[in-house]
């Protein structure tokens, strides 16, 4: 069976599936939109714009993932329809890409809105015309969506090879580690902004190589998934 | 042929044992009923058989591999879980589609339709899944169970939540599976008057072990206990002919409700019965041997295990 084909299918589902959780969309309006714009207007010197690109579109693009992966694996583990699926012909690391793949696409698509509003009122607030460095459009286009996948490739591993309660554990520690890092990045912006620094090669590089890392680790990590451990942590609780 | 072999099964889940050397087979065409008390490992049995969990000891094979890392074998099977496995979000139409896919079916459409159809929903085949009622969500996912025409299915409890024209559906589906379609039924319920209509071997697991293996037939006549039930046809006689009933010699045991009167006994006392009542002037509507149903067979077993213990 062709792979790459299976995993299309269950990315189109997954992605349908978020599509119509008017709920989900509406915390990934929020958090894309709110953030976005109030980075620009809190920082308040469009020549941050760049920084602010730089941390929105990563740091939106995790957190609206994370809540996105909450529906595609944690969601299907909790009500068991997972054990339906496990018993159909697919390999389980082809369920686990697909899934990565469904709740990538929307949650980068989010990313990329967070972007383009920073960029639009950035430009509403200054009379010259504001573009993005090219090391923020490289991260933006290139390293962004490898980093949402690695980190939500991370996250639904975690989700799948962890118990209910545990999972809950790792939602407040991701949570916890991700809003004190949104705020510092607004701020930092402004910093940054005053002092006049730019995003640079190396700070493209750095995330792309966390993102690496991050796959790197999950790709090792993921030898320790089997369908027994999903079933018996779904039984525990 | 076997279809399905479970040949010294042994699972040991958080170091407790929750089956014990279980050891059945299913031939092909045979619809085969698992029954068993609540926590028994029926569904751990199951679970093993589709692959999700692995025995800690013995083999459980279908088509004589197992099936948790034979993604082509996985093709022929079908299964229903006690979970519906479907998608609230989804409709019906796109659930089945979905699972069409995955099962790279052809002609899906057709089948689609078909098998909507079959279960009485197509009328509602685009709504969200999450408005259907329990029983139609059971009926879909029986469709989806069938969508890429397996060789063997799986059920877990397939009529539980149906109303009983459903539940008739359910039992006159799996029959014309096996006999027009010659598909084997692998049936783990807790529904005695299904199995009992429907299968024509069963096994009782408790504890993780097997305490009863047969056909329906011949368990029943194993733990069938002799009896005659006598319908009187006047209330005043009734102590008198309850006496007379439990003086009989080949009377084992008796007991009166009402105008009936059950007497533990072998059919062929029916005569020497009948002409000692008529001879004290016992007037009688009615003599009857007393069948043993499934149920009773499986409460039996279940019970004399437990007694074992």
């Amino acid at each position: 069976m062709n792979t790459m084909h299976m995993m299309r299918v269950i990315a189109r589902k997954e992605i349908t599936n978020i599509r119509r959780n008017k709920g989900l969309l509406v915390a990934g309006l929020y958090v894309g939109g709110l953030f976005g714009v109030l980075n620009v207007l809190l920082s308040g010197h469009v020549s941050a714009m760049n920084n602010t690109v730089f941390s929105t579109a990563l740091l939106v693009g995790v957190f609206v993932g994370y809540s996105f992966s909450g529906q595609v694996f944690l969601r299907e583990k909790r009500e068991k329809v997972i054990e339906t699926l496990l018993c159909t012909p697919l390999s389980l690391k082809a369920i686990w890409l697909g899934k990565v793949v469904g709740a990538t696409v929307p949650a980068y698509l989010f990313s990329l809105l967070s972007v383009s509003l920073v960029i639009l009122v950035s430009n509403r607030i200054t009379p010259s015309l504001l573009l993005p460095s090219i090391p923020v459009l490289i991260h933006v286009f290139g390293v962004v969506p490898v980093f949402i996948a690695s980190t939500i490739s991370a996250i639904g591993l975690g989700q799948f090879l962890l118990g209910m309660r545990e999972n809950k554990i790792m939602g407040f520690l991701i949570v916890g580690l991700l809003l004190p890092f949104m705020y510092p990045s607004i701020l930092g912006g402004l910093v940054r902004g005053e002092m006049g620094s730019v995003v640079s090669w190396l700070d493209v590089g750095s995330c792309l190589i966390a993102a690496v890392l991050l796959l790197a680790f999950t790709t090792y990590a993921s030898r320790y998934l089997n369908k027994e451990k999903i079933v018996t942590t779904l039984l525990a609780d | 042929m076997k279809v399905i072999e479970v040949y010294k099964l042994t699972k040991m889940l958080k170091e407790r044992p929750v089956l014990n050397g279980v050891t059945f087979d299913v031939e092909k065409g045979e619809i085969f009923g698992y029954l068993g008390p609540n926590g028994a490992g029926k569904t751990t049995t199951l679970r093993i058989l589709l692959g999700l969990l692995k025995p800690t000891s013995g083999k459980a094979l279908v088509f004589g591999k197992a099936l948790g890392d034979n993604e082509d074998l996985r093709r022929r099977v079908g299964v229903l879980l006690a979970n519906d496995g479907l998608y609230e979000r989804l409709s019906a139409y796109e659930n089945l589609g979905y699972y069409a896919q995955l099962y790279a079916v052809s002609d899906r459409d057709e089948k689609i339709r078909n098998l909507l159809d079959f279960v009485g929903l197509l009328d509602r085949q685009h709504e969200p899944v999450g408005n259907f009622s329990k029983g139609m969500k059971r009926r879909l996912a029986l469709a989806r169970s069938m969508i890429h025409d397996p060789d063997v299915l799986f059920f877990d409890e397939p009529s539980a939540g149906l109303d009983p024209e459903a539940q008739k559906m359910v039992r006159e589906l799996i029959l014309r599976l096996a006999r027009e379609k010659g598909r084997t039924v692998f049936l783990n319920s807790h529904n005695l008057d299904d199995v009992q209509r429907v299968c024509s071997k069963v096994a009782i697991l408790q504890h993780g072990e097997i305490k009863a293996y047969d056909t329906v037939e011949n368990l029943r006549r194993k733990v069938r206990t002799p009896a005659v039930e006598i319908v009187l046809t006047d209330d005043n006689e009734a102590d008198q002919a309850l006496t007379l009933v439990q003086s009989l010699a080949y009377v084992s045991q008796c007991e009166r409700e009402g105008v009936r009167i059950i007497a533990m006994m072998e059919e062929e006392n029916i005569a020497t019965l009948l002409s000692a009542l008529t001879k004290e002037g016992v007037k009688i509507t009615e003599v009857k041997s007393v069948t043993t149903s499934l149920e009773d067979t499986y409460l039996k077993v279940i019970k004399h295990a437990e007694g074992r213990r």
